[in-house]
């Protein structure tokens, strides 16, 4: 019943009145079902948009337990945003690489640039720069200026990158791609599917017809006899496969997209990384070990040993 | 099912109407009595449909509507909290607060509206009641502006700026279906490039018909544009936005005539007072005609749009399908408009003063018209044997006048004098009858009755008493009113086009070229009388319930 309160002549009724803050109601959807599937529940106050993209990395973007399926894993989970960090590019003088076999490499702490990588003779590096710290800045944006400063390489940031980015975010990765099986046609003049191949990485299973590399397409004069063009991955050989056949090669994915996450994994085994958390101590004869740990390995493992039981002397 | 639906004549129900015979007065005419029986199941048939469709849609993540019922708020009342309750006979029944308020973020205090019902479906599934902020923006590039075919080795792409599934719009291809070699290949478009995630992806779009197609894989970035057995005359477009779409098709319906079903188009078109919205059909009579490149749409029918107010809206610019829900929305520049595109149902309650089966019938070009527009009527005698003395025709006006009409159509009173005798062309010949028709133009929205009043003599019966007859015809002069209007915010500009990118998310271009997304509000609440509980949408800093 409505309150009611007495005047000295009449009974007025007061209508109840009542001010206070809703609280959040989550509710279950469709959405919630494919995360069920999916095993990625919503994260607290997550709208559908966010959500719905979360879900629908799940399946391209695996989470896993090495380096980048932890970063696959971990970025999803807080609802962050993996992104193409920057694109690098050999420069070329009209279709040929002023670098004659470069080479890419993210490693934990850096990223090199290497002019010339699969020639084991003479392979050269063009520079080496620690994405922790270029010097002059620690952003995507400071990294991009000093790829520009090489001589073989031009780099560009990604599209969704703003550039004030920390670049230490660059996922472990290289310009390489290995392809494990690829199958061969049955024709004697054919393409592979990836172009840029490198020049010791073809094998060819079949090798009654894939016998003896020959050094030009017009030197494909006996059975057994072929010849490929690296850059534009033509094979030419004197017979032809079988069409049952497969081959494997790496290839150098140029303008190479380096991926980039605001999460990033190291392991506390990686040399690389060991060298940012130790001080390097310089041996008699020359060479380096490490000696004490440095700021940063201080606060790592003092975080570490914050969450995991240690049992120092045990 | 949406109570604004109904007012509106549902499609489903000449759907149903086709299952009678041809000559059947109910499959000819949407104001027949046997339509107006048929009404009410043809439009609960569509909300299921519409159910069954967007829930099915949902089984599925890539269609899956990212915007539906998830978190609200709920503001337990306390157990002290009365609600105003009336006392019937047998029940007691509970009454709707007289007012609900919100306190928004910059404190100032809005009033709720209940949902109407007290439904879940209205609370969620009705158009927004505000626009609150401009979120992101960008300058608005397409993927790719609109290029001929033939100069797409040279075309640059943008990346999108918001990555996504993307629109790509194929036009001026002629056949579909090409004659390759004595062998029928289908034109498809083949994008290469990154998807969301930057990983290496391509996909190939076939299209039937020159039209809009969205991709499956989400894209970050286009790297390489290439086309299969198009025409180098024909002209593609990539967008990120809804945008590219002039005649967006609408996938949740279909215009039925007494004919045959056919996909419905909208587009805004220029009435004589105001804009309106145009459903379109392809004009070609079968499918595989319009694979075959007769793919010209013609107009069916035209409403003229009004605010929610009433209030004309002259300026319409553009109109976009928003996704996963009922409305069209029309912008004019500063506003946003959401409307149901099926038309009012009139009022055929005047269709009693019909006599049944009359032998001098009206009839019109168009059931369906809108103001300013000019509509012939004429009279038809269904049989042979009559004679007709004297016919009078007029016309009750949506504002309540009943006016006569002369043989050239013009208004006179309605008054005896209004008798047309010695009627040429009133005999039933060898080829059947010629009426006599006149020219009406409609000056205003509403519905138009006509009458037609005759005094005839029917010669297969044995009596030779003159018999009176009134047959009665609705015009509409259609007029789709908004179910809401809201302002778009002065920051995100002028508008120039209104647009959906693929996640749902409504976005402006204004007249700088620069895209806003938009952010809505529903004020909308449901209240639980039993468990004393207020829900709403949106995260409001208090809530003030008056019981």
């Amino acid at each position: 019943m409505p309150a009611v309160k007495f005047s000295m002549f009449w009974e007025v009724a007061v209508a109840d009145q009542y001010i206070g803050t809703a609280a959040e109601q989550r509710t279950k959807n469709d959405l919630d079902a494919h995360g069920t599937f999916l095993d990625l529940p919503r994260l607290p106050r997550e709208e559908g948009v966010s959500y719905i993209k979360r879900l629908r990395s799940v399946i391209p973007l695996r989470g896993g337990s090495d380096q980048a399926g932890l970063v696959h894993g971990i970025t999803r989970e807080l609802g962050l945003d993996e992104k193409v960090g920057m694109k690098i590019t050999p420069i070329a003088s009209g279709s040929v690489w002023l670098a004659p076999s470069p080479h890419v490499e993210v490693t934990a702490t850096t990223l090199t640039l290497y002019s010339e990588y699969y020639n084991e003779d003479n392979y050269t590096v063009d520079r080496t720069i620690d994405i922790f710290d270029q010097g002059s800045g620690y952003l995507m944006g400071d990294l991009v200026n000093q790829v520009q400063l090489s001589q073989y390489f031009v780099a560009e940031l990604g599209p969704y990158m703003t550039g004030d980015e920390k670049s230490n975010g660059l996922i472990q990765d290289s310009s390489a791609v290995v392809i494990e099986k690829e199958w061969v046609p049955g024709n004697s003049y054919f393409f592979l599917e990836n172009t840029d191949v490198i020049e010791t990485s073809l094998f060819f299973t079949e090798k009654a017809v894939f016998t003896t590399e020959v050094a030009s397409a017009d030197l494909v004069v006996a059975e057994g006899d072929y010849y490929v063009d690296y850059p534009s991955a033509t094979v030419t050989s004197y017979g032809s496969a079988s069409g049952r056949s497969t081959c494997r090669y790496v290839y150098r994915d140029f303008p190479w997209r380096i991926k980039w996450s605001p999460v990033t994994v190291y392991s506390l085994r990686d040399d690389n990384y060991r060298e940012k958390l130790f001080e390097s101590e310089y041996m008699l004869d020359g060479s380096t070990r490490q000696g004490v740990v440095s700021d940063e390995g201080s606060q790592v493992y003092s975080q570490v040993f914050d969450r995991a039981t240690s049992l120092w002397g045990r | 099912m949406l109570r604004v639906l109904e007012g509106k004549r549902s499609w489903v129900t000449q759907r149903l109407a086709n299952r009678f015979p041809p000559w059947s007065r109910l499959r000819q005419l949407a104001q027949s009595v046997g339509q107006q029986v048929l009404e009410p199941l043809g439009r609960e048939a569509e909300n299921s449909y519409w159910w069954a469709n967007y829930n099915l849609g949902n089984y599925l993540l890539n269609t899956s509507d990212p915007n539906q019922l998830q978190r609200l708020r709920k503001l337990a009342l306390p157990p002290s909290f009365d609600f105003r309750t009336r006392e019937e006979s047998d029940s007691v029944l509970y009454l709707t607060p007289t007012s609900v308020r919100a306190q928004l973020a910059d404190e100032s205090w809005v009033t709720l509206t209940q949902a109407a019902d007290n439904s879940l479906e209205e609370f969620w599934y009705d158009p927004p009641d505000a626009i609150t902020a401009a979120g992101e923006s960008y300058t608005y590039a397409a993927v790719l502006p609109q290029r001929v075919v033939s100069a797409l080795g040279t075309v640059t792409t943008n990346s999108p700026s918001v990555p996504g599934r993307l629109f790509v719009t194929l036009s001026n291809n002629g056949s579909s279906m090409k004659n390759y070699l004595h062998t029928i290949v289908r034109s498809s478009v083949e994008i290469r490039g990154r998807d969301i995630h930057g990983l290496e992806a391509k996909e190939r779009i076939y299209f039937a018909y020159n039209g809009t197609v969205v991709t499956k894989l989400a894209w970050s970035e286009i790297e390489q544009v290439s086309t299969e057995y198009v025409d180098d005359s024909a002209f593609l477009q990539i967008d990120w936005l809804s945008v590219g779409q002039r005649t967006p098709m609408d996938n949740m319906g279909l215009h039925v005539t007494k004919d045959r079903e056919k996909f419905r188009f909208f587009e805004l078109g220029t009435g004589t007072y105001a804009s309106t919205l145009r459903h379109m059909t392809f004009a070609a009579s079968d499918f595989i005609t319009v694979q075959e490149g007769s793919d010209e749409k013609e107009p069916l029918l035209e409403a003229e749009l009004l605010d929610n107010n009433g209030a004309a809206i002259d300026n319409a610019v553009s109109l976009s399908l928003w996704p996963h829900r009922r409305w069209v929305t029309v912008t004019d520049g500063t506003n946003l408009h959401f409307f149901l595109p099926d038309l009012e149902t009139p009022d055929l309650s005047v269709m009693k003063e019909r006599t049944t089966e009359p032998v001098l019938q009206i009839s019109v070009d168009n059931e369906w018209s809108f103001r300013g527009e000019t509509i012939t009527l004429d009279y038809l005698l269904k049989r042979p044997f009559v004679q007709v003395f004297r016919i009078r025709w007029s016309v009750l006006k949506p504002d309540g006048t009943k006016v006569g009409l002369n043989a050239s159509g013009e208004e006179i009173a309605y008054s005896e004098s209004g008798w047309v005798r010695n009627l040429s062309n009133i005999n039933f010949g060898k080829s059947g009858f010629s009426g006599d028709p006149i020219e009406y133009t409609l000056p205003a929205t509403g519905s138009y009755v006509f009458y037609l009043e005759a005094t005839i003599d029917d010669r297969l019966t044995t009596k030779v008493d003159p018999i009176e007859q009134t047959d009665v015809w609705i015009v509409q002069a259609a007029g789709n009113a908004a179910i809401a209007s809201v302002s778009i915010p002065v920051s995100a500009g002028t508008a120039s086009s209104v647009g959906f990118d693929t996640y749902g998310q409504p976005w402006i271009i204004n007249d700088s070229g620069v895209a806003h997304r938009l952010q809505f509000r529903y004020d909308k609440y449901l209240v639980d009388f039993i468990s004393k509980l207020i829900y709403v949408r949106e995260d409001y800093n208090f809530l003030e319930v008056t019981a």
